[in-house]
């Protein structure tokens, strides 16, 4: 079979190439439209290389020989730092190149600076950005590569989607298939790249034309700084960005609105209010409550207003750990006695007031007659497929639908209004009981805390008391979650500033504390504040190369490396399946131990660019050792510690 | 290159821990007041793997697992804890540990020595 074809000349051939693809990017219908006002020409002027005349005029991949005067990656980085974003933080990948350029020789020259952080993965560019929002109190940007790039980010947008934190995020997408190079560029290019992830994504876009993008763009702001906060991801034509601006000026920045958050119904609200007031026993149970300081303080101003104990998830900080009414040590105590239980954004409330029996069965632990309200966003908003919702609950009594802490003000303002003036003297008592409960409640502390002092390997009590003795004078962040240090911190250190908090990952996917303290960090180093995370090795081992990250980007951050050399939750549960299959414990630590050969976190850290101590397996050379690592961070570089410590 | 079995046993090795002579066991328990060999539990404690909840020295592991010595529980509540447990923690049934060294183990929790008061360890001490 004979096929013919037109082979186009030169001149006609790259004008062609150019003007299809602005048509393309701008979604204008025919190539006779309007050509740029300055079309591209060669680079040199010289012949193109033998051979590209015979390919097809469609297959030209790009304009590899073009010289622009304007391109849509430039307009791309005016959007996104019109939204006060400051950084993006990315592992190369050739379909953002336009965009990644743009950021360097455009973004950061130009005021104000959007900054190009480097990654050596993609699950820490987002792993990145998660951290750095729930310091900063609004997204980092990152950049993936189509494909096999957001495939290595998948994972980590999982936790930021659990975990309800904004994140502006950009995937490289090779729309035109008549442009792309063949081989790879093939096996990179997808048509609903977004696919992937949409289920644990708020929104997602793939403009048609660089006007498009701009509003699509502000679209994802906006969705992902309303409550609940998640992730979004705008497919990003590779051609859109490396191609000239259509007619040569770029499309209007759009308009990012002021936004302000759903709040719960007034009504409903009072309601809250007076069952507050009337209760006897009522507990606050905060969880993703506090998304800024407003929530925090707000939330203290209410328990203080009632003398009410409050139980924090410690998935923010939402009340001061050292707060006479800070009750969470007594979760299920308080739980089982309460006649009334605020839950404000609870992500789990099934577990909250529900027991496992040993034989499997669930009962709820509370008290006939008692009642439940909640005050969530996730009431507006959720999805279907994976399963973070957790369990229906079927016992609550009321369900305002709104972000809790944009709620606060108004129903402190009806507790206000509705509490009687005879009723302030028994909440005072109230409070005095709860502060006697609070003082002998630290006091048990203290005590579990000396149990095991001297151990070696070090006892996390120790290792967090070390840590807190060093530290306290600071202006500090703890940007690790604390559960597998036995919640340490919580118990013995004082915290009462919103950033000194930020839980964890939200989705318990594993390799997110090395990028995500890494970009809590990044958000405080404009502040001067003291980062520390404690890592445990196998969440540290996902990501290692953040370390280089860090060092590259002299972001000043403490790693203590909580070595127990394995995965320790997989450990104790092997030792569960082997014990009821009564096969004894002598195997479990095959494929859950991080030994034969250990590993020398410090060696690894010192040939990443990084201060490095340790194995610090004696107790008593951990507080100096923390102390030479914290001045190193105060010079505005990072630190690691590996500190050989207990399971938890 | 160390275990992590083998690097807890040779950091946590106490010598010197005391042997006790053995009170007969029966099938459903000890019928005599409880005593072991303290260095053989310690090895036990390590190798069956209870460090991993209640750490090395059985001081607690927060909500993965409570504090076991000092000051153990009564021989009788601990045992019953072993074959029986409630809530999460791994059934130890004669096949996986013997009487003797269910024994063993106790003796080793028996002779944890006392914590230190908190009141003398400065770094539990910031306001």
């Amino acid at each position: 079979m004979t096929r013919k074809r037109s082979f186009p000349g030169r001149r006609d051939f790259l004008q062609g190439a150019t003007v299809g693809g602005v048509a393309a990017i701008s979604g204008i219908a025919s190539a006779s439209a309007a050509p740029p006002t300055k079309p591209p020409v060669s680079a040199t002027g010289q012949p193109r290389a033998p051979g590209i005349a015979n390919a097809w005029a469609e297959s030209l991949p790009r304009n590899e020989a073009a010289v622009y005067e304007s391109c849509g990656g430039d307009y791309m980085v005016d959007v996104i730092r019109g939204f006060g974003i400051e950084f993006l933080a990315a592992t190369p990948g050739n379909t953002f190149m336009g965009l990644h350029e743009s950021i360097i020789n455009y973004g950061m020259l130009s005021d104000p600076k959007l900054t190009l952080v480097t990654t050596v993965h993609e699950e820490a560019s987002v792993g990145m950005a998660h951290g750095y929002s729930k310091i900063a109190g609004k997204p980092m940007a990152c950049a993936m590569h189509t494909a096999v790039g957001l495939q290595h980010g998948s994972m980590a947008i999982y936790n930021a989607w659990c975990d309800r934190v904004p994140i502006f995020m950009i995937v490289g997408a090779s729309l035109d298939e008549t442009r792309r190079r063949s081989g790879v560029d093939w096996d990179h290019s997808v048509q609903d790249g977004a696919s992937l992830v949409r289920d644990f994504t708020k929104w997602d876009d793939q403009p048609g034309s660089l006007r498009a993008w701009g509003e699509s763009a502000a679209r994802a702001f906006k969705i992902a700084m309303t409550p609940p906060y998640g992730p979004v991801l705008i497919a990003t034509d590779t051609l859109m960005q490396e191609e000239p601006q259509p007619g040569g000026a770029p499309p209007p920045i759009p308009q990012t609105p002021r936004i302000t958050p759903p709040a719960g119904e007034e009504g409903a609200l009072r309601e809250a209010a007076k069952a507050l007031i009337a209760a006897e026993n009522p507990v606050i149970y905060a969880d993703r409550l506090a998304r800024t300081p407003a929530g925090l303080a707000q939330l203290v101003e209410l328990a203080e207003l009632l003398q009410v104990p409050v139980v924090d998830s410690f998935n923010r900080l939402n009340f001061p750990w050292r707060h006479p009414l800070n009750q969470s040590e007594q979760q299920q105590a308080l739980i089982a006695t309460a006649d009334l239980v605020l839950e404000l954004e609870p992500g789990d409330p099934f577990s909250l007031t529900a027991t496992r029996t040993p034989n499997g069965a669930q009962r709820s632990v509370m008290s006939a007659g008692s009642k439940r309200i909640t005050i969530s966003s996730l009431d507006v908003y959720m999805k279907s497929n994976y399963q973070d919702f957790e369990r229906y609950v079927n016992d609550i009594d009321l369900a305002i639908a709104g972000d809790a802490e944009a709620s606060l003000p108004a129903l402190i303002e009806a507790v206000r209004q509705n509490l009687p003036e005879n009723r302030k003297s028994a909440l005072t008592d109230r409070g005095a009981r709860w502060a006697r409960a609070h003082a002998a409640q630290l006091d048990r502390s203290r005590q579990a805390a000396a149990n095991g002092w001297d151990d070696r390997p070090i006892s996390t009590a120790r290792l967090c008391a070390e840590i807190y003795a060093q530290l306290h004078g600071e202006d500090w962040t703890l940007a690790s979650f604390t559960e597998f240090q036995s919640r340490w911190p919580q118990r013995l250190w004082a915290a009462d500033k919103h950033s000194q908090f930020i839980g964890g990952s939200g989705g318990y996917g594993i390799g997110y504390l090395g990028p995500a303290t890494l970009g809590a960090a990044l958000a405080n180093r404009k502040h001067g504040r003291v980062t520390v995370a404690i890592n445990g090795d196998g969440d540290f081992m996902m990501g290692p190369g953040v370390l280089w990250t860090a060092a590259h980007e002299s972001i000043p951050l403490l790693y203590v490396v909580h070595n127990n050399r394995g995965y320790m939750m997989e450990t104790m549960q092997m030792q569960m399946v082997a014990n009821r299959r009564q096969r004894g414990a002598d195997r479990v630590l095959i494929g859950n131990e991080l030994s034969n050969p250990n590993i020398d976190f410090a060696m690894l850290a010192r040939s990443l660019g990084v201060y490095g101590q340790g194995p610090i397996d004696n107790p008593a050379d951990l507080g100096p050792a923390i102390r030479r690592a914290i001045a190193v961070v105060k010079k505005g570089e990072p630190a690691l510690i590996d500190v050989v410590s207990q399971g938890r | 290159m160390l275990s992590l079995l083998a690097t807890l046993q040779l950091l946590t090795s106490s010598p010197g821990l005391p042997t006790a002579s053995r009170p007969s066991v029966t099938a459903s328990g000890p019928s005599a007041r409880p005593a072991g060999n303290a260095g053989s539990g310690e090895r036990l404690y390590l190798r069956f793997g209870c460090y991993e909840c209640h750490g090395t020295t059985g001081q607690g592991g927060g909500q993965f697992g409570p504090k076991i010595a000092p000051d153990p529980l009564p021989f009788i509540a601990y045992y019953r804890q072993l074959r029986q447990p409630r809530a999460a923690m791994p059934m130890y049934t004669h096949k996986v540990l013997s009487d003797d060294e269910v024994l063993d183990i106790y003796a080793y929790l028996q002779h944890v020595p006392p914590a230190r008061s908190p009141m003398d360890i400065p770094q539990l001490n910031i306001r």
